[in-house]
């Protein structure tokens, strides 16, 4: 795993000082096509295009770690793994906001670029398969597409991937709607009750 | 000459607090001295933030961990974890031995897992009986009472039993065993008559006394949040229970912030007058005077500063005429065990997030024999799976969310504590020129299993991984064929050894130096062999009659 296919960036260059940057943009630049770059594999030179925020996508914010597009990218993804059902999915539990923040003050570069790869992974299987960014296509294609990259990626030990899915769903899990809502919260629970049926119960405990 | 306090301890944790209360209460004025930071009980805990308050999903950020050995910790927790770059030692090469320290008011009473035993007869007679290490100059009878005392004022959730391998306590209410748990009892006897399993023996509150409530202590709300201290005051800690104990006296000092450096030995008397300190934050130096001084900084931190109180009369460290400060160095063989899952019983759960698990007290060399002596004990627990394993199972979707609705299977685990021997060559020496920032000689540890431990560990995997399996459990898996390095199960031991001869060992039976007799050390320091047992307890009733010894020695004028 030592380059990130939409970019042709090794690892190295991506976790290097001026890799940030241009790191965020083999996400950024790769997805903000929005036609462009259709049916091409993203090159040094486009991601160099890009870089001069010509379009919108590539734009930072201030505050935040992910660009506009890669953000847009995490909350596809985050909605698809756990959507709105009769409970609260991840958007509504702030799972993209979670995780944004993790990366400006708890991730070191290191994992920032295994976010950065992990995402532009997806991102580049859409181009591939459709010739079109992830985010562009039909909610139905897109969750197929996430299945099969899903299945893929857990079988062949894809450890990008791995940390994005067990992290989306930890951060859902641990929020507040996930909690109370999805599973069952008791922050006091008095004495222990060794054998309770589970239909008393009713759900997984969230703690 | 007057000296300022009739009693110096040295550590606020498990032992520290206990000898401060038994000698407060006892009418001594007492000085504590903690090298780490003050803790205020409640105030400065974390156990009322819910999972979404907690930034970062809990974890300490990646680029901190580098003072955490690298380590990803959740941070709730991390407001008890020194950062050990800035507490250096060293090791003899190739002998790993990892050295867990709690350094802030408490010590790691506040981060212990609160297992609490007994030892038995069977252990104070072992190193007689095998002949490895000093005879122990006190037996189970010495030490009875002081564990009925201070199981009685701590709070002990347990299971009588009637083993002799294991002595039942004054228990307050065990907690229940789950269903898989029961099962996995029931079944265990039925394969090994003489092999038990009972509810962990906990310090938890299960059904507080008039004097617990005194206190401000609640009963256990099973929360498991305790690595976080809890504001019930339902575990045992200092800071719940033997500070506040020894407040209440009037007879209390703490001072936090302060290194103990040496004690200071009076050539005029042949007694310790006192404790040199060193300051934390400016470094300066200055001596307490007291009648007694106690050592109770725990097992490796009490042989440091004897090691560094050096002088005319003990050039290689006080109280150390036999040589033999420092050895024997232990700890509880670990890293052993077994994982398995027991298909079936989905329609059975449970309520709350009991603090403990349970234990299968010792057999071998008890009911049945073995190629090594001494053995070991289980902890474990059976559970079922949350919505963790969500994160690397197949699947997205509104199907997955449905699947983590339900608990996953049961699994259950094993981990074995081996009984390690005591060996002289084991052993902690001052660094010859390593100093820490505040000047003190930096700690040496010298200390690998030796073949009885390695024997034992391999045995006990086996015996795990033949358990799990005899009580239909599968996917049978031993945790590792290498026990861990020593020093992982925490419960590191020795190295100022009781004993009967002032030749060979460097305390006497009260937890008197031989060489100095107004000198005590009432850590785990003290132990002349590990039994398997979780040791606090014993440190615990080990330091409550050492302080009541001290006590009547110093009001009888022997000291
Ligand atoms: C995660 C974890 C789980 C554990 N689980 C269990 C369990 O289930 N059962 C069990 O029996 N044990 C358990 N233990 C071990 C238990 O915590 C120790 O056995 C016990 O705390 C030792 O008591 P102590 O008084 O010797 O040392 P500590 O409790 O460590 O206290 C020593 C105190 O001395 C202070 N100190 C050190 N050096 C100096 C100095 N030079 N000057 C001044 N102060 C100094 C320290 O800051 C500290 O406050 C566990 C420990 C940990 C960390
Ligand atoms: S489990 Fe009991 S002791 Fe632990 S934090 Fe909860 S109430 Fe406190």
């Amino acid at each position: 795993m030592s380059s990130s296919p939409s970019s042709g960036f090794s690892r190295r260059q991506l976790l290097s000082g001026s890799a940030r940057l241009a790191g965020g943009l083999a996400v950024g630049g790769g997805l903000s096509a929005c036609g462009s770059s259709e049916g091409k594999e993203p090159t040094d030179e486009l991601a160099a295009k890009l870089a001069g925020l010509t379009t919108r996508d590539a734009v930072r914010r201030p505050g935040h770690f992910f660009s506009v597009a890669q953000f847009r990218l995490l909350e596809r993804i985050s909605d698809l793994i756990i959507p709105d059902t009769d409970t609260p999915g991840a958007l509504a539990a702030g799972v993209p906001q979670v995780i944004d923040r993790m990366m400006v003050t708890w991730a070191l570069a290191e994992t920032q670029g295994e976010w950065l790869e992990g995402l532009a992974a997806i991102d580049t299987r859409a181009r591939r398969e459709h010739g079109m960014a992830f985010v562009g296509l039909e909610p139905a294609v897109q969750f197929d597409l996430l299945s099969r990259h899903d299945a893929d990626a857990l079988s062949n030990g894809d450890q990008n991937y791995r940390q994005i899915k067990s992290t989306i769903v930890e951060a859902y899990y641990s929020s507040e709607p996930g909690a109370t809502k999805e599973l069952r919260y008791d922050p006091v629970p008095g004495p222990y009750q060794g054998c309770v049926p589970f239909e008393e119960i009713g759900r997984t405990w969230a703690t | 000459m007057t000296a300022d306090f009739d009693a110096i301890v040295v550590g606020s944790g498990m032992s520290g607090g206990w000898a401060a209360k038994e000698l407060a209460e006892r009418g001594l004025k007492t000085l504590v001295i903690e090298r780490g930071r003050h803790i205020e009980h409640g105030a400065d805990y974390t156990d009322f933030k819910a999972p979404w308050e907690l930034p970062n999903l809990d974890a300490v950020p990646e680029r901190e961990q580098v003072h955490y050995g690298g380590r990803a910790l959740p941070a709730s927790m991390a407001h008890f974890r020194i950062k050990e770059d800035e507490h250096p030692y060293s090791v003899a090469e190739g002998k790993p031995f990892r050295w867990f320290r709690g350094y802030h008011l408490g010590g790691r009473s506040l981060m212990w897992a609160r297992q609490s035993y007994r030892m038995s007869e069977m252990d104070f007679e072992a190193n007689k009986k095998d002949g490895y290490g000093n005879d122990w100059p006190i037996r189970y009878g010495d030490l009875a009472p002081w564990y009925d005392h201070v199981e009685r004022f701590a709070g002990i959730s347990g299971q009588a039993e009637g083993l002799p391998q294991l002595p039942d306590g004054q228990f307050q209410p065990p907690m229940e065993l789950n269903c898989v748990e029961e099962v996995f009892r029931d079944r265990l006897h039925e394969a090994y008559p003489t092999r038990r399993l009972t509810i962990g023996r906990c310090a938890h509150l299960t059904q507080p006394t008039e004097e617990q409530q005194a206190l401000g202590r609640g009963e256990c709300q099973a929360r498991s949040l305790c690595p976080r201290g809890c504001s019930y005051g339902a575990y045992f800690s200092s800071l719940s229970a033997t500070l506040p104990a020894a407040r209440k006296t009037g007879n209390l000092t703490v001072v936090t912030d302060e290194i103990g450096h040496s004690v200071v030995h009076d050539p005029a008397t042949g007694k310790a007058s006192g404790v040199r300190v060193v300051d934390a934050v400016t470094r300066e130096h200055k001596v307490y005077t007291g009648r007694i001084v106690f050592l109770c900084a725990s097992a490796i931190g009490s042989a440091q500063i004897m090691l560094n109180s050096r002088s005319e009369k003990f050039p290689t460290g006080i109280a150390n005429s036999s040589d033999m400060l420092g050895r024997n160095l232990m700890d509880h063989v670990s890293g052993l065990g077994a994982n398995g899952y027991l298909p079936g019983y989905a329609d059975q759960y449970y309520k709350g997030r009991r603090p403990t698990g349970f234990y299968i007290p010792r057999f071998r060399n008890v009911t049945e024999d073995a190629d090594f002596v001494r053995g070991y004990g289980f902890q474990g627990g059976a559970s079922r799976g949350d919505w963790r394993r969500g994160g690397g199972q197949i699947g997205i979707g509104a199907e997955l969310k449905q699947d983590l609705r339900t608990p996953g299977g049961w699994s259950v685990w094993l981990a074995g504590f081996g009984e390690m021997l005591p060996n002289p060559d084991n052993r902690v020496t001052l660094h010859p020129n390593k100093v820490d920032k505040w000047g003190i000689p930096l700690l040496h540890i010298d200390c690998a299993y030796g073949e009885n431990d390695l024997k034992m560990a391999r045995q006990a995997n086996r015996d795990a991984v033949d358990m799990l399996k005899a009580a239909g459990f599968q996917g049978v898996r031993e945790r590792g064929d290498e026990p861990h390095e020593p020093g992982r199960a925490i419960h590191e031991m020795g190295t100022v050894g009781m004993g009967r001869d002032p030749k060979t060992s460097v305390l006497n039976g009260f937890n008197q130096a031989h060489d100095v007799p107004n000198l005590f050390v009432t850590d785990g320091a003290c132990m002349a062999s590990t039994a398997c047992q979780n040791p606090s307890l014993t440190y615990m009733a080990i330091s409550a009659r050492a302080a009541h010894h001290a006590a009547e020695f110093l009001k009888e004028g022997k000291i």
